[in-house]
This record gives C-alpha cells, sequence and structure tokens, in this order.
C-alpha cells in the first residue's frame, strides 16, 4: 500500500469505519492523488541571454500626443545578457521599454505576452537563452502579426541540440513552454476547484509569481490571491503540499457534487411537502363530501341487490303461481270427477228404486199391444220363469242386489262385504276415494294459495324496496364515486408519505467522500506539521531581510501556512495588510529572497531563484530607500545563489550601484532598446 | 260446485227409462188437471197435450231455468221474495237439484224427448194411460191420463227417501206452469235467451250464470227493503 493509503486506513480504523484497503487505494487513484511525495528540491533557473529584432515606432515627446506624421521609426536590437545577482534595467523616463524587457523575457520564458499591444508588432524576431540547474535552454522565434512561431531546444551534454518543441502560435507556444519547465523545475500543476469547475494552474502561474510588482503588493507570494497558499507550500516546498492540494481537489469537487445533489433533495423534498400536503387537503375535502351522504341510504351495490331480490321474488311468486295454476285445474277435474260419479250413482240409485217400484207392481197391460195381461201367466212367473209379457226368461234376482234406499252407503259397503266374503276382493268406493281426492287436491290448492299470497306479498314489498333504492340511485352514484375518489386520494397520499417517509433525509456519506476526508485531515496535517518550522524558519529570515531593506521597526513576523502573516511593528501587532505599501514591497521581497535563502541553505523549496522586481520606486520608495534596498540585496546576491531583475527609472541609481555587467541602463530620453 | 263449467260434461250418464218414468208420473200427478165427463173410467188426472208435458218435464230436469221462472215470478211479485228467495237459492247452490239435472235436447217444438218408452212403463202397471186423437201417420193430439193406481203410487213416493225429491219438486213446477197450455209454457221456455240459442238437436245450455246474478240483484233490493220495513 502507498503511504498516504496506509495512513487512511488506520485513521478510519481508528474511527470505527471499515473499508477494504484496496478500495481506499482506488478511491485515491481515482481521484489523481499521488501516492506518494518528497520534499522540493529547488531547481536553478537563469535568464542568460535575450535577443530581440524588429522596428519601433516612437515619439520623440513620449506622454503627450503625437501626430502619426510625426512618429520615428528605428531599428531594434536588443541584446541583453544579465548576469547572475543583481541585475539593472532602467531608463531616466517612462515609457522607455524597461518594463518591455522584463515582458519580453516573460514572453520567452511562458509563451504567454503581456506586451503592448503596439510593443508585441514592433518584433520580429526573439532569441533566448535560459539555464535550468546550468542546462542550456533555447526559445527562439520569429513574430508574424503579433503570432509567435518557433522552436524550444536543450543543449545536450555531448555538444549540439536537441529540438523539445516546436510552436506556432501562443497556446503551442505556451503549452511547450509549460511542459519543458514544469518537469525540469519539479513543479507540480496546481489545481484549485471553486464552484464547481476545476482550473488547472500551471507555468504561467508560477512564473507569473516570480515578479514583485510595486503596484501589485498583495499578496506576500505570487500575485494572486486564490493561490498564494498554494504557491507559498509550493515554494517552501512542503513535502505533501502537492498532494494535499490534490486531495483537496478532488474533495472540494465531490462535496461540491454532493452539496448539489442535497441541494436537488432538499428542493424535491419541499415539493414533496407541497404535494403531500395538497393529497392531505384532497383527502379530508373527499372526506367531507362522503360524510354528507347519508350511511343509511343504500349504495349502488345495494340497490342492485334489491333489484335483484325483487327479480328472485318475482321469480318465485311466478312459479308458485303456476303451481297453484296446475294444483287448481287438478282440482277441477277432481270435482269433476267427483260430480259425474255421484250423477252416476243418484242415477243407479234412483234407477234402482223405481225398478224395485215397478217390479213390485203386477203388469196390467202390454205397453206395446195394450192387450191385458193374463192373470194366469203372471201367477206362473215363479213357476215357469217367464215374463208374462214377453215370455222372456226371468231372472227374478237380478235387481235385488240394488241397496236399500234406507241404509244408503252402507247397503254397498254391505254388499261389498257380502262379495268379498266370497271372493275376497277389496272394493274401493269411487265415491269415497273422489272425495278424499278432491279434499286433498282443494288442501293443496289452499296450501299454495297461501304460499302464493305470501311469495306475492314478498315480491311486493321486494319491488317496493327496489323501486325506492332505484329512486336513490343517482345519490348512490354519486356516493361510489366519492368513494372511489376518496380511495384515489388515499393511496396518493399513502405513496407520497410513504416516498418521503421512506427516503433518507441525511444521505449516508459514500466510501470515496469518506476516504477522501480522511486523507484531506491526514494530508493538511503533515503538510501542516512539516511546513511549520519552515515557516518559522522563513518568517525569522523575512524580518531580519526587512530590517536590512529599511523596515527597521519590524521586530518579527510570522508567515502562516495559509500565505497570511503577523507582524510586531514597533512592539505593536499588525497584519500585513494593516503596513504601509513601503513595508510591504519591502516584506514581499523580503519573503521571495527568503524562499529562495531557504532552498539554497537547507535545499528544500522549489523557488528558481529568480526574481524580477518591477518599478519598486513607484511606490512611496525615496531613492534613498530604494538605494539601500539595493545594496542589502546586492549583499544577499553575494550569500545566496539567486538572479534580480529590477526595473526602475532610476537608472543612475542603478549604475551607481551595480556593477556595470549587470546593467542594461539608458540615459536623458533615450531607449533602452 | 260450478254448475255451469262442467255443463257439457260427456260422461253424464244418460237418464234411465225408469227415472223418466217416475218424472212423468208425478208431473201428471202433480200438474195434470182433473178429469171430465168423457175421460176413461179410472183416471183422476190429465195433461191434454205432450207439449205441455216436455215442458214440464224440461224444467223438473233443468233446475236453473226453473230457479228463473221462479225468480221471475218473485221480480213480478207473483211469489213473495221471503219464502221463495230461499227456495231459488237451494235451486241454484246445493247440489241435491245438480243431481237430478239432465240436459234435453232441443227439436222444433222445443225441449224434447221421446216419451213413449217411459209412458209404456206407466202404463203396463195400469199407472197411467195414453189416449191418442188423429190419423196413424200423424198424432194430431195426446191425452196423458193418472189412474187412481198412478195417484197412489206418487203418493207411496212422497215417503220414499230417494224419490220423493220428485215430488216436491214437481210442485214448484206446477207453481210456474200454472195453467198456461203447452204452447204458451214453450213460449216461456224460448224467452230464456240460452234456450232460445241452443241449436236443434243439441243439449240446452245452462243458465245458471245469469240467474244467479239476478238472483244477487233481488236479495239486495229485499234486503234493503227489509230493513227500511225494520226502522220504521
Amino acid at each position: 500500500m502507498t503511504i498516504l493509503g496506509e495512513a487512511v486506513l488506520a485513521e478510519l480504523q481508528r474511527r470505527g469505519v471499515e473499508i477494504d484497503p484496496a478500495r481506499i487505494e482506488k478511491v485515491l487513484l481515482d481521484a489523481d492523488v499521488s501516492s506518494t511525495a518528497s520534499r522540493g528540491v529547488p531547481a536553478r533557473l537563469r535568464v542568460r541571454r535575450l535577443h530581440v529584432t524588429g522596428t519601433k515606432h516612437y515619439s520623440e515627446t513620449p506622454g503627450e500626443e503625437t501626430e502619426p506624421a510625426k512618429m520615428k521609426t528605428a531599428p531594434i536590437n536588443l541584446h541583453w545578457t544579465p548576469g547572475n545577482g543583481v541585475n539593472g534595467v532602467g531608463s531616466e523616463k517612462n515609457l522607455r521599454g524597461k518594463s518591455s524587457v522584463l515582458h519580453l523575457t516573460m514572453w520567452a520564458l511562458t509563451g504567454r505576452s503581456h506586451l503592448q499591444a503596439d510593443v508585441a508588432s514592433w518584433v520580429d524576431h526573439v532569441n533566448a537563452e535560459f539555464h535550468v540547474d546550468g542546462v542550456p535552454l533555447y526559445v527562439e522565434f520569429d513574430v508574424t502579426d503579433g503570432v509567435p512561431g518557433g522552436k524550444v531546444e536543450q543543449q545536450l551534454p555531448a555538444g549540439g541540440r536537441t529540438v523539445l518543441g516546436t510552436f506556432a502560435g501562443e497556446a503551442e507556444f505556451e503549452s511547450v513552454m509549460g511542459s519543458v519547465m514544469l518537469e525540469r523545475l519539479r513543479l507540480d500543476a496546481i489545481s484549485v476547484f471553486s464552484n464547481g469547475v476545476e482550473t488547472e494552474h500551471t507555468w504561467p502561474s508560477y512564473a507569473a509569481a516570480l515578479t514583485v510588482h510595486a503596484d501589485k503588493l498583495d499578496p506576500i507570494v505570487g500575485n494572486e490571491n486564490t493561490l498564494k497558499t498554494r504557491i507559498l507550500q509550493m515554494f517552501v516546498g512542503t513535502s505533501w503540499a502537492a498532494v494535499d492540494a490534490q486531495v483537496a481537489t478532488a474533495l472540494n469537487s465531490m462535496t461540491f457534487e454532493q452539496d448539489e445533489r442535497k441541494a436537488q433533495r432538499q428542493a424535491t423534498a419541499s415539493v414533496t411537502a407541497v404535494a403531500l400536503e395538497q393529497a392531505e387537503d384532497r383527502v379530508a375535502a373527499v372526506k367531507k363530501v362522503l360524510e354528507e351522504f347519508d350511511p343509511d341510504e343504500p349504495d349502488v351495490d345495494t340497490v342492485f341487490a334489491l333489484a335483484s331480490a325483487a327479480s328472485e321474488r318475482a321469480r318465485e311468486a311466478h312459479h308458485l303461481s303456476l303451481q297453484l295454476m296446475t294444483a287448481d285445474t287438478a282440482a277441477s277435474e277432481v270435482r269433476a270427477q267427483l260430480r259425474v260419479e255421484e250423477l252416476r250413482e243418484q242415477a243407479a240409485i234412483e234407477d234402482a228404486v223405481a225398478r224395485r217400484l215397478f217390479n213390485g207392481m203386477t203388469p196390467s197391460v202390454c205397453p206395446r199391444c195394450s192387450t191385458r195381461v193374463d192373470a194366469e201367466r203372471y201367477a206362473a212367473e215363479p213357476t215357469t220363469h217367464e215374463c208374462s209379457l214377453c215370455l222372456h226368461e226371468l231372472d227374478l234376482d237380478e235387481h235385488m242386489d240394488y241397496p236399500e234406499p234406507d241404509t244408503g252407503g252402507s247397503g254397498v259397503d254391505d254388499a261389498a262385504e257380502n262379495e268379498s266374503n266370497a271372493e275376497t276382493e277389496e272394493v274401493i268406493d269411487p265415491l269415497k276415494a273422489l272425495r278424499v281426492a278432491v279434499a286433498d287436491a282443494e288442501q293443496g290448492v289452499l296450501g299454495l294459495r297461501e304460499k302464493h299470497q305470501a311469495a306475492e306479498a314478498q315480491r311486493r314489498e321486494a319491488e317496493d324496496a327496489a323501486v325506492k333504492a332505484r329512486e336513490k340511485i343517482d345519490s348512490a352514484r354519486a356516493r361510489l364515486k366519492a368513494e372511489l375518489e376518496l380511495a384515489r386520494a388515499q393511496s396518493s397520499l399513502d405513496t407520497l408519505r410513504d416516498a418521503s417517509t421512506g427516503r433518507p433525509v441525511a444521505p449516508v456519506a459514500d466510501e470515496e467522500l469518506i476516504v477522501l476526508r480522511a486523507a484531506s485531515d491526514l494530508t493538511k496535517k503533515w503538510v501542516k506539521d512539516d511546513q511549520g518550522p519552515l515557516l518559522e524558519s522563513v518568517s525569522d529570515a523575512i524580518a531580519a531581510l526587512a530590517r536590512r531593506f529599511g523596515s527597521t521597526n519590524i521586530m518579527s513576523v510570522k508567515l502562516k501556512g495559509n500565505g497570511n502573516m503577523d507582524v510586531l511593528k514597533g512592539g505593536a501587532n499588525t497584519t500585513y495588510s494593516g503596513l504601509t505599501n513601503g513595508e510591504k514591497l519591502r516584506i514581499k521581497l523580503a519573503a521571495v529572497i527568503a524562499l529562495i535563502e531557504l532552498g539554497h541553505r537547507d535545499g528544500v523549496g522549489r523557488h528558481p531563484g529568480l526574481l524580477f522586481v518591477d518599478s519598486p520606486a513607484a511606490e512611496e520608495i525615496p531613492e534613498a530607500d530604494l538605494k539601500v534596498m539595493l545594496m542589502a540585496m546586492t549583499a544577499v546576491a553575494e550569500e545566496t545563489d539567486l538572479q534580480i531583475v529590477v526595473a526602475t527609472t532610476h537608472g543612475p541609481l542603478l549604475s551607481a550601484v551595480l556593477p556595470n555587467g549587470n546593467l542594461l541602463v539608458a540615459a536623458g530620453t533615450d531607449f533602452v532598446w | 260446485m260450478s254448475q255451469g263449467g262442467d255443463a257439457d260434461l260427456p260422461v253424464r250418464p244418460a237418464p234411465s227409462v225408469m227415472q223418466h218414468a217416475i218424472r212423468l208420473l208425478v208431473l201428471l200427478d202433480g200438474c195434470g188437471e182433473p178429469v171430465v165427463q168423457g175421460d176413461p173410467g179410472g183416471c183422476v188426472a190429465v195433461i191434454r197435450a205432450e207439449l205441455r208435458l216436455q215442458a214440464l218435464d224440461f224444467w223438473l230436469r233443468n233446475p236453473d231455468y226453473l230457479a228463473g221462472e221462479l225468480l221471475a215470478m218473485v221480480e213480478a211479485d207473483e211469489l213473495p221474495a221471503d219464502e221463495y228467495v230461499p227456495v231459488i237459492e237451494h235451486l241454484l247452490e246445493s247440489p241435491e237439484p245438480d243431481l237430478h239435472w239432465y240436459p234435453m235436447p232441443r227439436w222444433h217444438h222445443g225441449a224434447y224427448e221421446a216419451i213413449d218408452d217411459a209412458f209404456s212403463m206407466l202404463s203396463a202397471y195400469g199407472l197411467a194411460q195414453v189416449r191418442r186423437k188423429g190419423g196413424i201417420r200423424k198424432t194430431a193430439r195426446s191425452q196423458f191420463f193418472l189412474t187412481e193406481a198412478g195417484r197412489a203410487t206418487v203418493d207411496d213416493l212422497r215417503t220414499e227417501k230417494v224419490l220423493s225429491w220428485y215430488t216436491d219438486q214437481v210442485k214448484l213446477v206446477a207453481l210456474v206452469a200454472g195453467s198456461d197450455l203447452g204452447s204458451k209454457l214453450k213460449q216461456r221456455q224460448y224467452e230464456q235467451a240460452e234456450y232460445a240459442r241452443t241449436k236443434l238437436g243439441t243439449n240446452i245450455a245452462p243458465i245458471y250464470a245469469g240467474v244467479r246474478e239476478r238472483l244477487d240483484a233481488v236479495k239486495a233490493t229485499v234486503g234493503t227493503g227489509t230493513s227500511a220495513e225494520g226502522a220504521s
């Protein structure tokens, strides 16, 4: 495992968080965090030569309005070879090219031009030589219509040059110079994450920090507040500074994403809350509607059930009515049969009685011819067995079987009994049987009629109920609709409630965040631990240098990890921002030189040991003070391996203090180049 | 028991000659007029036309028509309602008269059923005699006489359980018939709508329903009249 990975694992275990070591490594790798870090070792960057050719257009009276026709033109042939230590670039007047020398140097060094557009248009060709740790680098380019095109070469130890890169246009130029310089100066790109955008600061940002402008004294280190901490850490050479920056950037990016998500969730949650409230209102409204219905009134199901029951009762009643009709018909038939039997019996009895009556009489005349019946023949009937009228053979017992009218039905019974004695045949009286049948049939009809009447009553009742219910069907339908609406509203409310309670309010920080937070905590601590002693040392050097530069009342300063500074001035505590511009300039120069000193002395840090100071006297620095500063710088330059270029209008002062070889000074209204 | 509904029952037994003979005997006794000089000896009553005898027999065997005639007499105040309404009611509603109901075929002269067979029974036993006037081909008129033996037999019948119904019923027939001639009686019977509508040769339909309706109407007026009297 990597050092950072192991430390994160241990830290997380200490916090009671278990994450797979492989997972930790992957998180760090994915976040582009370097696995290890080492202390910065300074490389030395020097400007050795700047050769510029072209044609300049200028006015004899700079600072005043000049007619284009009166503009003069002259060929440019700048050939500057600054030496070690302090170099001076000066003129007696402004706008005579001293700053342009610095700008042209920076252009060749970074690929990024800060020249005035008119000055850039004067340039035809630039040829610069830089040394990094003594190795010569050659930057040579033509300028066509302000656009640079050329190459970067390196001097080979065996002799000859190798082309490191060629470029056509500013972007390519800057890119080539960036890769050449960062690698050689052992500097890392600085990633800064701000407002969801990750910006990578590369070589031009470092190079800009190499210049101290008199009109740009904040911050102490470099010229951009957003980068002051990182630049300071890089220049101080803190071991974990780069790693800390990487972790911080990854963490910022992730936190930003999470905050975005959180904001979205909160927005969603507030939307949900509104929806929930609406859903609750909807349920309450429907409940209110539903309460207005009479609960005793039939609902739709009941209405249909009643209609169905009514139809069922009707069917039953109809069925019974058919049964009753059938039974009635059957009873009628039985009654008819009984009547016929009664008639037949009555006729038989009457006939028998009448026959016996006549038989008991003596026939007197023949009904055919009215001849008198002979008395002897009549008397002979019992013996001759012949009818006294027609001489037909008589069966005298023939009519004696008819029952005596007095005994009625019992006579029949007697006769039946007599016969049954002889023949043992059971005789059924049809009249009796029919009467029983009629009684049974009428009983059946009676029972059915009662049932039918009951069924009819039920049918009428059911129909009444169904008719009444049907009158309420609209109300029942509306109630059903309301019930359905309530179910829907309740359902959507439940869903919303589930959603709002089911969602975690605070999302659990995922593993990446946990790992990066732990890593950030660790690298910050390591940076602080590592940087603390270095900053202390630098602070002491700053205070000493500031006093040498003329700010004698500055007793001590404390440069902090964030790039700010506490200052003890004349027995009072103040901060860098509370100082005068003159003091700031001294402190700022002191800080850079102190960093260079540290690197030179202890071999720690990444400042390349090159410093440009532009127009220091512009900020309330009297010439005398400037002289003191220059002399102090010169003294420091003798102690420390550095190269400082001071550009000022105090040309004579430069000439007075600095050796000739380190001077590029124009006198009067002359141009520096 | 519905009288009208069963009118066409095909199983109703045909009246026997014996029953017919008994009916003729009681009709001669109850509705005959006294004999006069010149009539056969030993006879006590006479019905001087077969048409009248047939008409009387019709009423005897059709209680609903008889009831209708009685009701008409009540309606015409010829009979006291309080006495005869129950009688009429009985004729219509009790099963007894129905048992004696034998529809008669209608012939050219109205209800008709050959009476020769039955009457020969009576004459064989010396209970009645028939005297015919006119030629052999067409009998112009027949007279039916009841003998003394016949009257004695009818007297016996009055106490006979089964057959006394006829002797009682014939009184009502006599009441209805009065002394009208046979043609007059037929005329009256024609007046009864159902009777007239009956096709020749088919059994005469009952008029139960119509008579029942009229009776109810009469009973209603009698009832109110009675109660009004009671109140005064």
